[in-house]
């Protein structure tokens, strides 16, 4: 009866925890891995690597996986953090099997998930600043001021 | 026998609060999430984990662009620079051959173009006077729904465009419409169009092929009807000689 009532009081312990008290604990770092990751956050219901039983029952899972750039967003249950991996060599989490992978690393951590969706899914700026300085410097040598559109035109051509 | 009474309340209380714990679970579970991700589900509908689409039509994306566009002379705030914003952004994306950015690009242009002409009827001009044969009576679009009278306007339909965008707007000033809020839904009405006429054109073109294909199908068949030993027969019937091939 004992440890029915200790196991009681540790699972009531456990729901206790959340990701806030976690993160202000500050382990967790930038830079480290999904299976150190996972292992700091306690088996309560709501956090970044576990799913609850109403995940399974509506069939939902937690999180977004970006293929194209090999990027990951995991989250808590409440959307209050969005912890974005690089997820190099892996693919993903598993919140079926909660399998982590050593090769996925915490890149950045956003409290607006729009945010996280740029930077995890935003695909790179590819137009350099040098590209758009040898273009404009051409460009005006060709008698084109700046601000107008035929200037921007010229620019943009060159790009 | 006391002691056993309360071991049951307490079991009840427990099997409550984790009733209750169960029930805010369901509650605190969160709804879908944005359109850019799309869920993954396995053969057997299971669902397996939310794909999110990567795009170069980000809020850092459009950041970078305006400061190339500051940099190109541009200032902030005026149409040119809204116009240039959008300009380097497709060419970005056109870089990253992204197609669905380039397509929400050209959407976000549609929308800003429109906005800048301004269908308010305070701000148009009619042409009534150019086309001086419009007048109330025969102007069909008074009694067109709003809506589609300003989709009709703001999307220019029709062959004799120019007379039929004159009744139109004059039909928008008289029942003073703001035909500015369906700017998006004449975007997607627009798209449609064109998806629907591409998929006509195909449609047509198979037509075209089929009809080909049929067409030598039927000469190979004749050829090799011709090419085929016959076998006939002859009787006499009546005096005269029959010959049926087959």
């Amino acid at each position: 009866m004992k440890y029915f009532f200790l196991s009681i009081f540790l699972i009531f312990l456990a729901s206790c925890a959340t990701t806030q008290t976690t993160m202000e604990s500050k382990k967790i770092k930038i830079g480290m891995n999904q299976v150190d990751f996972c292992n700091q956050f306690s088996e309560f219901t709501g956090a970044p690597c576990s799913s609850s039983f109403m995940d399974g029952y509506k069939n939902v899972v937690k999180g977004v996986y970006y293929p194209q750039l090999a990027m990951e967003i995991m989250h808590d249950e409440d959307k209050k953090y969005f912890f974005v991996f690089s997820t190099k060599n892996s693919s993903g989490y598993n919140y079926k099997t909660r399998k982590a992978s050593y090769n996925s690393k915490l890149l950045k951590i956003f409290t607006d998930f729009e945010e996280a969706k740029d930077f995890a899914g935003g695909k790179k700026f590819s137009i350099t600043s040098k590209e758009v300085d040898n273009a404009l410097e051409i460009c005006e040598k060709q008698n084109l001021k700046k601000g107008t559109i035929e200037l921007m035109e010229c620019v943009l051509k060159r790009i | 026998m006391c002691f056993e009474k309360n071991m049951i309340n307490l079991k009840i209380n427990i099997l409550k609060f984790f009733v209750y714990v169960v029930f805010l679970t369901f509650l605190n579970t969160n709804s879908s999430l944005t359109n850019e991700i799309v869920t993954g589900y396995d053969e057997k509908g299971v669902v397996q984990r939310n794909i999110g689409i990567a795009t170069s039509f980000t809020r850092e994306a459009m950041a970078i662009s305006k400061n190339i566009c500051m940099d190109l002379g541009f200032v902030k705030g005026t149409v040119n620079f809204d116009f240039c914003t959008l300009k380097v952004m497709k060419k970005n994306s056109e870089i990253n051959n992204d197609e669905e950015s380039i397509r929400e690009i050209k959407r976000q242009s549609y929308i800003w173009g429109l906005k800048n002409q301004s269908f308010k009827t305070g701000n148009t001009q009619s042409n009534t006077n150019e086309f001086g044969k419009v007048t109330q009576q025969d102007n069909k679009y008074l009694r067109v729904p709003e809506k589609v009278l300003c989709i009709q306007y703001i999307n220019n339909y029709g062959f004799f465009s120019e007379s039929k965008q004159a009744q139109r707007l004059e039909a928008i000033q008289k029942r003073s419409i703001d035909c500015n809020k369906y700017n998006d839904e004449a975007y997607y009405d627009l798209e449609r169009r064109n998806a629907n006429f591409h998929k006509a054109l195909q449609d047509a073109f198979h037509g075209i092929m089929d009809a080909q294909i049929q067409k030598h199908e039927s000469i190979t068949e004749n050829y090799r009807n011709a090419n085929r030993n016959l076998s006939c027969s002859s009787r006499v019937s009546a005096g005269k000689i029959r010959t049926s091939c087959y």
